[in-house]
């Protein structure tokens, strides 16, 4: 074995390992969040129980926008910076080597299903392509498709089985 | 302003009001307390979307769930 063959062989183990621990980032990162939201709600609890306003509004309250907004930004920001329509598994590359985290079980579907939702984005020419909306070579995704995707179904929540 | 916990009458409505996630996958529960405070009773809720990772948090008066409908004998005789 050739001494770029050992190399090449070390850059795909290194490169196996890399996945792994993003994985595991990822996982990390979700019970984390988790737990900041359990700790507000019991730091609302507290307040109430001490008779004091909420300190934050009670109700669904998502907490998601920060992290789902820097990546979603940061897609924004690559394309403009690109000025071309890009394949969003490219796209996911990019903001993967930029050091942007994308969380999901698949960064790259997770960013489409983003894309698809936001008004700033749009579809190019080609399967899987994207770009921005601003961009006169790109079809805006309809009202309609997003309305449907965000109906509520009954019997969505697995109940009482909490998981830490 | 303050605001009050929506008061909620089953689980059916809890999940009818939490939605779905906007990836489109549906809610799993991370955490659940369930405390008694000033006569009231509250169900404090996290939860995490399987899919992208998102997270949602609820706090839901849930008082009604123990109180009985006033018509519910006069309905069954």
């Amino acid at each position: 074995m050739t001494y770029v063959e050992v190399l090449r062989s070390k850059r795909q183990t290194v490169l196996a390992e890399i996945e792994i621990l993003r994985g595991e980032a990822t996982s990390v990162a979700t019970r984390i969040s988790t737990k900041e939201s359990q700790l507000h709600n019991l730091d609302d609890l507290l307040a109430l129980e001490a008779g004091a306003e909420a300190p934050v509004p009670i109700g669904p309250e998502r907490s998601q926008s920060s992290r789902s907004q820097r990546f979603i930004d940061a897609a924004f920001d690559v394309l403009k910076t690109g000025g071309t329509p890009l394949h969003y598994r490219i796209l996911s590359e990019r903001l993967s080597d930029g050091g942007v985290y994308v969380p999901g079980k698949d960064p790259a579907a997770n960013l489409l299903a983003h894309m698809s939702r936001d008004q700033r984005f749009g579809r190019g020419p080609g399967r899987g392509v994207y770009g921005l909306a601003e961009w006169s070579s790109v079809r805006v995704a309809t009202q309609g498709r997003r309305a449907r995707a965000r109906k509520p179904t009954s019997s969505s929540r697995p109940r009482r089985t909490p998981r830490g | 302003m303050g605001r009050q916990a929506v008061a909620v009458t089953s689980v059916e409505e809890e999940d009818r009001l939490l939605g779905t996630c906007s990836c489109g996958s549906a809610w799993r529960l991370a955490s659940e307390d369930v405390v008694p405070i000033s006569r009231r009773w509250y169900d404090a809720l996290v939860l995490c979307c399987p899919s992208c990772g998102a997270s949602i948090r609820a706090i839901f008066d849930i008082t009604p769930f123990f109180v009985p409908h006033s018509r519910a004998w006069a309905r069954a005789a």
